[in-house]
């Protein structure tokens, strides 16, 4: 059986991640920074799930 | 004098005739400007001298017997993240509003002015256009013309307010997700973004590269394909813009559409939304026969991809500000970048590998039709203010949600005209007409099509 995956905790996340990008959070704004963040990963673990060729190179300069 | 045209085909028309001087049109703008801001909030920036010292060189020029220009005394105003020359360009932004003055206006501006049109102003919009509501905490809220309370629609809100309100014929504005379609849909006019690519960006503020477009909003298709065709051309100061030659769109925008394969976007484009979203779509489908639908693949995982590029993109651009100035950004925006700055970086690869594949995907399906129907936004203009709303029974965060329909279109860089809808004396709805890449041409011959038969049409607001 394959183990459940671990629940994605936003606020440490935040904690740690804020100083490598060298950002100082106000702790006023750590649940809505939280909120995206869940926004982002629901959005990411969504695209997580689709299969993709592995030979599908990245479109990071797109032409119509 | 009797009353002085108000659209950009029969101003240009009237000036070049000398019916009418620019100066009496510039004047009239300014003044109707003046009357009806107030109330609108769209315009951060008039530029009554500029505009007028332009519209007397234009009349005397044509006096001498100049040629005369298919844009020639035509009022516009440009959403504010484009460059104005002697203004800082604020795109919506506190922080902006330090930067040295622009040294020359951005080129979509010269290109209009090339063609005889009269700048008169910057327009409000969201901060740093990461917005679908034309709220700006800096500026002050653009208001929706057609009734007060409610929102114009961003980011580009001044750009659909000024034509609402009837202040000028002819705006610009930008659109990454949505942000010309959803205040085009809620202010009731027509918008064009064009193909990714088709119009130069250069002297604008960007938001997110691989994803930022520039195209007009006008109450007419003609006025809306006049400046279009004025403003195409290759630019190397854009490094994405095409270096096709222009194709002028106007000689054939009234060839009808007969021959045209046109279908109704089924399946994540016919749920989650007010079901008035949808019956604007099946009339305009019903006034073009059009029975067929198709479906774009995995839209819903399309969206989800254009959010995460334009989070982790947003982000990088700003880091530096959200650094040091964070307590400058409106706070909802700065939330939203912070987050973004925090994507892991193979969340965002594997959106950009997605949008790749499904590209490839929506493309095949131009194989069999050549323009596709599909809802604006989910619902007509939530109120000022509103934060949350009810689509298909969910509760959701409207900031986030308004842009559903219009985002897995961007994301692969379609052209796109929104045409507007009213079904009742209510607000109207917009409906997205999309073309392969580079065939703004249908898209527009649709759209006019819909104007002349009076399915689609602008309205100016009374503002009573």
């Amino acid at each position: 059986m394959a183990e459940t995956a671990p629940v994605f905790e936003p606020e440490p996340y935040i904690t740690a991640t804020a100083p490598l990008l060298g950002l100082a959070i106000d702790a006023a704004w750590t649940s809505s920074v939280a909120a995206n963040l869940r926004v982002l990963a629901a959005a990411a673990a969504l695209l997580a799930e689709s299969p993709l060729p592995e030979l599908v190179e990245a479109a990071p300069r797109f032409e119509a | 004098m009797s009353a002085l045209p108000t659209g950009a085909a029969s101003i240009a028309a009237a000036v070049a005739d000398r019916r009418c001087s620019a100066r009496s049109v510039i004047t009239q703008t300014l003044e109707r400007i003046e009357r009806a801001d107030g109330r609108v909030n769209a315009f951060t920036d008039v530029l009554a001298t500029r505009a007028l010292a332009r519209a007397d060189a234009l009349d005397a020029a044509l006096r001498e017997g100049a040629a005369s220009r298919p844009l020639a005394g035509v009022p516009f105003a440009v959403k504010n993240l484009i460059d104005i020359e002697g203004l800082p360009t604020r795109a919506g932004a506190k922080i902006n509003r330090e930067h040295p003055p622009a040294r020359r206006d951005g080129a979509l501006v010269r290109r209009l002015e090339a063609a005889g049109a009269i700048l008169v102003g910057g327009l409000n919009m969201g901060e740093y256009a990461y917005d679908f509501t034309g709220e700006n905490v800096h500026d002050g809220d653009a208001h929706n013309p057609h009734a007060l309370d409610h929102m114009t629609g961003g980011s580009s809100g001044g750009s659909g307010a000024a034509l609402a309100a009837g202040m000028v014929p002819l705006t610009l504005g930008s659109d990454t997700n949505g942000s010309i379609r959803v205040p085009a849909a809620f202010c009731g006019c027509f918008g064009l973004k064009p193909t990714y690519g088709r119009l130069s960006r250069a002297g604008s503020f960007p938001f997110v590269g691989s994803l930022d477009h520039l195209g007009p909003l006008a109450r007419s298709v003609t006025d809306l394909t006049l400046a279009y065709d004025a403003m195409q051309g290759p630019d190397p100061d854009d490094p994405v813009a095409t270096t096709r030659a222009p194709e002028p769109v106007l000689p054939g925008l009234d060839c009808g559409i007969g021959g045209l394969r046109i279908a109704v976007a089924g399946g994540y484009f016919a749920r989650g939304g007010d079901p008035d979203a949808f019956a604007a779509v099946a009339r305009v489908a019903e006034a073009l026969g059009a029975q067929r639908t198709v479906e774009l693949p995995e839209a819903h995982r399309a969206r989800a991809a254009a959010y995460l590029i334009t989070a982790a993109e947003g982000a990088t651009l700003h880091l530096d500000r959200l650094r040091t100035r964070p307590g400058d950004f409106d706070p909802a925006v700065r939330d939203r970048l912070i987050a973004g700055a925090m994507i892991p970086a193979p969340f965002v690869e594997r959106a950009q590998r997605f949008r790749r594949w499904y590209r490839d995907a929506v493309l095949d399906l131009f194989g069999s039709v050549d323009v596709i129907l599909a809802p604006a936004t989910p619902c007509r203009a939530p109120k000022g203010g509103q934060t949350h709303f009810v689509l298909d029974g969910v509760s959701l965060p409207v900031r986030a949600n308004i842009g559903v329909f219009t985002q897995p279109i961007s994301f692969i860089g379609l052209p796109v005209v929104a045409a507007p809808v009213w079904l009742d004396d209510g607000l109207p709805l917009g409906v997205q007409v999309i073309a392969a890449p580079w065939r703004e041409d249908l898209a527009l011959r649709v759209a006019r099509h819909l104007e002349r038969t009076g399915i689609c049409t602008a309205r100016v607001a009374e503002l009573t």
